[in-house]
């Protein structure tokens, strides 16, 4: 454990946040936050959150994700003057750990105010409102898309071929958008299939409809079903245990839900198919 | 696709841009075009008397808030005038444009004031972009805007180690070149041996795409002020004309993965509007380019696009810094999308920074040598592009 200025603003935003507590910021989480604040100020410290409280210790204990920057910085970001994300960005803070913690920490403290700051009572001027927006909505599927979605149903995965470009369209429409024709014939792909392009997401984006956040890693993938080329991919998701095997020209095959309704969620996701 | 018939020259005559941040609690929507609209108005030399239309843009859904160009009146002065709101994703910024060059060119008005703002910090871009999507297929797969499917593409061609090292130079590039520009949103002051460490430091948000390489997220608006040729001469000592635009926009469903090549939208509409305009080598007879660039792999990808490149000519042109303001080359002098992206302005500041090289209003961030033509793209959906040549010669009609 290091030496600590006692008297310094870093020591003292460290020794105030138990008192600062934000109830709701910190609600629901558990963790360890570690922070390396380096130069003369500088120090280790673990901000321990669990059951609604906070214990702010000194040295690194068990960090679940730490945070490294120089004592200027740290007051700087703390005071509000230097935005958290831009010190980030440019490498004047690193992160080591779970980076989404570290997201939810920035509602953990009321602000801080540096001791001879002058009075700090006065109510914050109102310049923010926040406001939830969850509504139910309907679509009509129309005859084409309708019949690609029934055919969920059974476990058919159907495309709608062009009659003058031959390409075929998945999911199906009901013109070719380059040839400006009608398609009517129908034909049935994959089910299986290789991995054509995967997409690795890592940041956890919430999901507007729902406002829960999907699991991270997760694998949005197209996929070029058997008789299919070019580009007739399918878009979907890859089983994320098999992330790590993701590669181009891999084979998959669709693995299908208990309860089948006729949408897109009836595939739970592609998985590889070992050799 | 044939030229567009012009009756008369269109001139961008005033530039307002409000400081670009992801903290612009302090002002409300019509308060932050208000200041844009204030500056657009005394660079023309103009009062809203003088303003026939407002045109009026954003994306629709990203702040949640239907109509806002009635909300706004009170910050655009749109009261009692002609008034359009045009949205069409990201490319609204630059179809603003095109819609105020019709209005003009057309004769229907004299002069014409266009308005593209985002404030993203009130709403939620991911559930913006995700709601654009089809709701019956591809809204549960969307991961927002945000893909690492062109880095892969990058890396497969190129190989793991050039890719990265240019599409980091590409980014630092286009961080020196904010720090030039003091509207710009992030101006990190990066440098160049940081780029190894950053690279891989910097947390992975999709595939090889990291939050170094992604554009910001900003408040912010952009205002521009088009006149005719009578008024634009009577107005502005140095005009930026508008000599052509091509709009180019595919199917909503991404047909563009897969095994086969694609002709990108991008390289589609340059050879249009290079064809049209008599331009054989892009390289010489423009002068420099503001792109719409979402993210340094894009950027770096989309250079062999626009200037319809073939092989790993747009990767030397990185490597050997012909993109720098002062190179042979240069993109993005503002410092491009990577630096600020108030969404529904950004295809717009684009077009807008190209013409302050023309009229040379740029500041710090001047391309050193004087533009005579100078290329700026809009992006915006499953691949659509607006291109847009502006000249320091008002064209021939």
């Amino acid at each position: 454990m290091s030496e600590h200025n006692k008297n310094s603003l870093v020591a003292d935003i460290f020794g105030t946040m138990e008192s600062r507590v934000n109830p709701d910021g910190i609600k629901g989480i558990t963790a360890n936050y570690g922070y390396v604040i380096q130069g003369p100020d500088g120090g280790t410290w673990t901000v321990c959150v669990a059951d609604g409280k906070v214990t702010v210790r000194e040295g690194l204990v068990d960090p679940h994700v730490t945070t490294t920057c120089t004592d200027e910085d740290w007051v700087a970001i703390t005071l509000g003057e230097l935005d958290g994300m831009t010190a980030f960005s440019s490498g004047k803070l690193k992160v080591e750990g779970d980076m989404g913690l570290l997201i939810a920490a920035a509602r953990f403290f009321k602000k801080y105010a540096a001791p001879g700051a002058g009075p700090q009572e006065t109510p914050e001027e109102l310049i923010v409102l926040k406001q939830v927006l969850s509504l139910d909505q309907t679509f009509s599927t129309g005859p084409v898309m309708g019949r690609f979605l029934n055919a969920l149903k059974e476990k058919k995965i159907l495309a709608n071929k062009c009659p003058e470009c031959k390409r075929l369209q998945i999911p199906p429409r009901e013109v070719c958008a380059e040839c400006v024709v009608r398609c009517e014939e129908f034909v049935e792909i994959g089910p299986e299939g290789v991995i054509s392009t995967p997409d690795v997401v890592y940041y956890a984006s919430p999901d507007p409809l729902t406002a829960e956040t999907r699991e991270t890693p997760y694998c949005s993938c197209h996929f070029l079903l058997d008789g299919c080329k070019g580009h007739e991919t399918m878009w979907h998701e890859l089983k994320a245990s098999d992330i790590p095997r993701a590669k181009r020209g891999v084979r998959v095959r669709p693995v299908w839900n208990d309860t089948l309704k006729g949408c897109v969620t009836d595939i739970k996701y592609f998985e590889i198919i070992n050799a | 696709m044939k030229k567009m018939k012009k009756n008369r020259n269109v001139g961008i005559i005033g530039v307002g841009q409000s400081v670009f941040s992801s903290h612009r609690e302090e002002v409300n929507q019509p308060e932050m075009i208000h200041e844009a609209v204030v500056e657009a108005l005394d660079q023309a030399g103009m009062t809203m008397e003088d303003i026939d239309c407002v045109v009026h843009g954003n994306m629709e859904l990203f702040e949640m808030v239907h109509q806002p160009d009635l909300w706004h009146t009170i910050g655009t002065g749109a009261f009692g005038r002609e008034s359009l709101r045009i949205t069409t994703g990201g490319t609204t910024g630059a179809t603003l444009v095109c819609a105020a060059d019709a209005l003009v060119a057309s004769g229907l008005h004299e002069v014409v004031m266009a308005i593209g703002f985002e404030k993203l910090q009130e709403g939620h871009t991911t559930g913006g972009i995700t709601n654009m999507a089809d709701p019956l297929w591809t809204r549960k797969l969307q991961t927002g805007a945000l893909t690492g499917m062109t880095a892969t593409q990058v890396i497969d061609e190129f190989g793991e180690e050039r890719a990265k090292k240019a599409s980091m130079l590409y980014r630092i590039f286009m961080d020196k070149h904010a720090m030039k520009n003091d509207k710009a949103h992030r101006r990190l002051g990066l440098e160049f041996d940081q780029a190894d460490d950053l690279a891989k430091k910097s947390p992975a948000l999709v595939g090889e795409l990291r939050m170094i390489h992604m554009c910001s997220q900003s408040d912010g608006t952009c205002v521009m002020i088009f006149a005719s040729e009578e008024k634009a001469r009577l107005h502005c000592k140095q005009p930026a004309w508008i000599k052509d635009h091509i709009s180019v926009h595919r199917e909503e469903n991404f047909t563009i993965f897969g095994d086969a090549l694609v002709v990108s939208t991008h390289r589609y509409a340059a050879k249009k509007l290079f064809a049209r305009n008599d331009i054989t080598d892009p390289r010489k007879q423009i002068d420099m380019m503001e792109m719409y660039d979402p993210s340094s792999w894009w950027g770096l990808d989309w250079i062999r696009e626009f200037l319809m490149l073939e092989g790993d000519a747009h990767i030397r042109m990185v490597e050997e810094g012909d993109i720098a303001i002062d190179g042979a080359f240069p993109i993005n002098p503002s410092g491009g999308v990577t630096a600020s992206n108030p969404i529904g302005a950004t295809a717009m500041v684009r077009v807008a920074e190209a013409a302050m090289q023309i009229m040379g209003t740029a500041g710090d961030h001047q391309v050193p040598k004087q533009v005579n033509t100078a290329l700026a793209s809009g992006f915006g959906g499953t691949m659509w592009t607006v291109l847009t040549l502006l000249t320091r010669e008002a064209p021939e009609l």
